[in-house]
């Protein structure tokens, strides 16, 4: 009798690894995607106005009315990984986020390069208690960031490095949280400090937090978001991917021009709320500056590269990009 | 079974027949009334009860199923207070359970499944303050007595029923007590076994001078045990009759046989299955 | 495939073909079979990644994660992440333990005690763990606390519940015993209530340490505290977002040997204790209480 109740838990065991092994094979097997035109598309990007030129090319619906044949679905999702997750699989066809996410995607043999970087950007280390006031201030403290491998947590640990001679110094204190909740938690008092990004550290700026570190301090001027896709999306579609290029020096173009305007776009695509002056404010304000050219990508792998984050190293900037970005001379 | 017949009769000498009516009982039970709660209400098992036991005595309880006998121990055991009347014991009244009357359970499940057989015997002794080697000592001793000594590593799961039981007497018999109260504790046990422990009870008891009040369906084991049988009627009992059986002699002599049809029409009337495989049929 | 059928015609048609065989499966020892399978499937897993070409940002091959196994071991990442997640489990377990006795206590003592015991237990006991840590990161903060007070929630209550269970169901007889050779209050409950409770005692502490383990890893993968503190169930996330997908499956290979090892430990304690003594263990209530 043991011996057969043995042998049943035994088969059933057996059947449910292999229903798992199955699962994963299908999972798996899912990552293939079509050649020819693209009949279907997915865009990915995250909350916040660094976005502002795919949210503009939305808008216009300027691809849209390239290609007709093609459905095209715009996705806000709340985290860099989903949409890593989503472009190795590749369920999301072009993915904006952050320099850190590309590199250590690229480093990890993800396919993928940018297609049209976004913008530079300054993100601000925030801090609500006033007796917090320099990055020594923070050891043992709550750090809160978009997640370990974003751009904020690279720049928190070159702040690391520099101020307290060891980059993994903070490591302890970060925080997984997306910008909107951290915002929330700094100014209630449930996180010390808060690297972040346009727009949310004006508006926690203006909510009585102050400023400890900026990061082009440490790193100079540099990208903080781009567009990616896959070699074998580029490969496949050059002729889009291209004429998306030329889209987003289109946007930024009518951004420069007409700030007014788009600020007008951005409200409405926040659903009304804040103001368009507010919108105008922080697409006009310096910290962010909406432009193609790369920048900082190889200081941002070399210093990735030596705490450990990426495992290898571009031989230069245009191993990043894709060609259209090469005219751009990027660093 | 005549020679088992031999072996357990009442060969032993009758040291409570001085001690009978002097001095204060060692026992006495007072117009006593025990009940329970149930749902229905209160529920008279014993409706009342009198009788003494003097030192050194041997008493039998005898009476039809469920008339109250358990009840009546676990009473004088002191885990029952009575509805009504008193006991006491050695002056003192209504007290609370103690080793001064240890006792022996009908229930089989009364050892301590996580201590081997010997650990159950010996553990008492150690909580009534005797040294470890002293009581482990004194625990063997008894297990030898009762037959066990070849399982006192062995943990109560691992015995038979009677074996359990007789576990339980070894237990009660090491504690050596004032009185003794024993719950049928024979009933599951093989007519040679019981036979051969009867002897030895009265063997220990003619010894260590101890009071007994032993429950049982078996005429032929209150023949056998008893000074004294306290016949109960039904529920709610009351004493039918308290019948000296100290000179009834050997179980072939007439006076035995005469004793032995007396108790049973007295139970018969009480529609007791008298338990006719006894040893001494 | 066979053995799907029920039980009786499993033992009508296997008995009379096994039993004349010689050299069977069933004749190796437990441990040779269990390896053998587990190597077997091993094997499967291993051909699956050579012979299929998946993606190894999706998928990792058993080679791959033996060598992230053993490098985490190496360079004392896993056993810093599996250290995190066990000493909070304890603590958190022990937090729940200590809340137990206290209301058990409480149950044993008073009616009230036990009817406030049962409506708890039947209210909060069905509560995935993790349900409750958005409300206990909003009273704790994001901190270890909001892990533990997560953790002792879902482990209070099997055991408060068990360990009552175990309490009022103990064989009055025993405790009658108990009481005639002269133990006082205080021994009768480390003496006889105690041991006589151990098959429900431990039930309990089983089903805690099942609830518990489940609850600290999925509250980790949702908020690993951070960091250089991670457990392992940070250690997963944070593997994942650098997509080394190797280190994600050592990760869940340590999960499943920490299960295993947890599981031989509860084992050996009942075989030495309530197994040994031959009382029956009891299978884990999940509320409602009365035994
Ligand atoms: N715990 C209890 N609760 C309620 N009623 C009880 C309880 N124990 C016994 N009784 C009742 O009390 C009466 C006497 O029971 P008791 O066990 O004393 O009988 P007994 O004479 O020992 O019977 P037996 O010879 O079968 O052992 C019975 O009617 C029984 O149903
Ligand atoms: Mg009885």
């Amino acid at each position: 009798m043991k011996r057969i109740a043995n042998g049943r838990r035994l088969a059933l065991a057996l059947t449910t690894i292999l229903a798992l092994t199955g699962l994963a094979a299908t999972v798996a097997l899912a990552g293939g995607s079509p050649g020819g035109p693209p009949d279907k598309l997915v865009i990915a990007y995250q909350p916040g106005i660094g976005y502002a030129p795919l949210i503009v090319i939305k808008d216009q619906r300027w691809i849209e009315k390239r290609y007709p044949g093609t459905q095209i679905e715009w996705k806000v999702l709340a985290s860099g990984a989903a949409i890593t997750d989503g472009v190795i699989k590749g369920d999301i066809h072009v993915g904006a986020g952050g320099v850190g996410p590309l590199l250590v995607g690229w480093a990890r043999g993800v396919d993928w390069k940018y297609i049209a970087p976004l913008n530079e950007g300054d993100l601000w280390l925030m801090a609500k208690d006033p007796s917090i006031k320099t990055i020594e201030d923070l050891r043992g403290k709550r750090i809160a960031m978009p997640s370990p491998t974003s751009i904020q947590a690279m720049v928190l640990r070159k702040m690391a490095q520099v101020k307290l001679g060891d980059a993994k110094a903070l490591d302890r204190g970060i925080i997984s949280m997306d910008h909107p909740d951290a915002m929330q938690a700094l100014l209630s008092g449930q996180i010390d400090a808060h690297l972040t990004s346009p727009p949310f550290q004006f508006q926690e700026k203006v909510r009585g937090a102050h400023v400890i570190a900026r990061s082009y301090t440490y790193f100079g001027a540099h990208s903080f978001l781009g567009a990616m896709v896959t070699q074998k999306f580029y490969d496949e579609h050059t002729a889009f991917s291209k004429a998306l290029y030329q889209d987003v020096v289109r946007a930024i173009a009518l951004i420069e021009k007409n700030p007014d305007r788009v600020a007008k776009i951005l409200q409405a695509d926040a659903g009304g709320s804040p103001t368009n002056r507010q919108f105008k404010q922080w697409i006009t304000n310096p910290a962010l500056k909406y432009t193609t050219r790369p920048r900082g990508l190889v200081r941002f792998a070399a210093f990735m590269n030596r705490i450990g984050a990426i495992s290898r190293m571009p031989s230069s900037w245009r191993e990043l990009v894709f060609p259209p970005v090469y005219p751009t001379k990027g660093s | 079974m005549a020679s088992t017949l031999d072996n357990v009769s009442r060969t032993r000498e009758q040291p409570a027949n001085g001690s009978r009516s002097t001095g204060e009982p060692l026992l006495s039970v007072e117009h006593v009334r025990l009940g329970y709660w149930t749902p229905a209400g209160f529920n008279l098992a014993v409706g009342d009860v009198s009788f003494e036991v003097q030192r050194r005595e041997r008493i039998i309880v005898i009476g039809p199923s469920g008339c109250g006998k358990s009840t009546l121990l676990k009473a004088i055991a002191g885990f029952i207070s009575p509805a009504g009347g008193e006991i006491s014991v050695a002056g003192r009244t209504a007290p609370p359970p103690g080793p001064d009357r240890a006792v022996v359970f009908q229930e089989f499940d009364q050892l301590f499944a996580w201590r081997t057989v010997l650990d159950n015997v010996a553990y008492p002794l150690r909580v009534n303050r005797r040294r470890r080697a002293d009581a482990t000592a004194s625990a063997r001793q008894f297990l030898e007595l009762t037959g066990l000594g070849h399982a006192a590593d062995r943990y109560p799961h691992q015995l038979s029923g009677g074996m359990k039981q007789r576990v339980a007497i070894a237990r009660a018999l090491a504690l050596e007590p004032a009185i003794l109260l024993m719950d049928e504790p024979f009933g599951s046990l093989d007519a040679l076994t019981r036979a051969r422990l009867q002897g030895e009870l009265n063997a220990i008891l003619d010894r260590t001078h101890t009071t007994l009040l032993f429950v049982t369906h078996s005429i032929d084991e209150a023949l056998v045990l008893g000074d004294r049988v306290v016949v109960l009627g039904n529920a709610p009992s009351t004493v039918q009759e308290l019948v000296d059986v100290r000179d009834v002699g050997a179980p072939d002599s007439a006076a035995y046989a005469d004793m032995r049809r007396r108790l049973r029409r007295l139970l018969a009337n009480k529609g007791e299955e008298v338990d006719e495989n006894a040893v001494f049929v | 495939m066979q053995s799907s059928s029920s039980p009786a015609a499993a033992t009508a048609l296997s008995e009379p073909l096994r039993r004349p065989r010689v050299v069977g499966w069933g004749r190796l020892p437990a441990w040779l079979r269990f390896t053998l399978l587990l190597a077997a499937l091993v094997g499967l897993w291993q051909a699956y990644v050579s012979l299929k070409d998946v993606n190894p940002l999706l998928f990792a091959s058993p080679r791959a994660v033996a060598e992230a196994f053993v490098d985490g071991w190496r360079d004392g990442t896993i056993p810093r992440a599996t250290w995190t997640t066990v000493k909070v489990l304890a603590l958190g377990i022990g937090i729940g333990a200590l809340v137990a006795a206290v209301l058990t206590v409480f149950a044993t003592l008073t009616k009230i005690g036990d009817d406030l015991l049962v409506l708890l237990t039947s209210i909060l006991n069905p509560l995935p763990g993790v349900a409750v840590l958005p409300l206990a990161l909003l009273w704790f903060g994001l901190n270890t606390n909001a892990l533990l007070f997560v953790i002792a929630n879902a482990t209070i209550w099997p055991i408060a519940i068990n360990v009552t269970t175990g309490f009022r169901t103990v064989n009055p007889t025993i405790v009658a015993v108990g009481r005639n050779i002269g133990l006082s209050s205080r021994r009768l409950v480390t003496d006889v209530l105690a041991p006589a409770a151990l098959p429900h005692t431990i039930s309990g502490l089983k089903a805690a340490w099942a609830f518990g383990w489940r609850t600290i890893i999925a509250a980790e993968l949702v908020f690993g505290v951070s960091g250089a503190d991670g457990g392992l169930g940070f250690y997963i996330n944070n593997a994942k977002l650098y997509l080394r997908i190797p280190q994600v499956f050592a990760g869940l290979v340590t999960i499943a040997i920490l299960g295993v090892l947890f599981e031989t430990v509860f084992g050996v304690l009942e075989r030495r204790t309530v197994v040994r003594w031959g009382m029956k263990t009891v299978p884990a209530t999940s509320g409602g209480g009365e035994g």
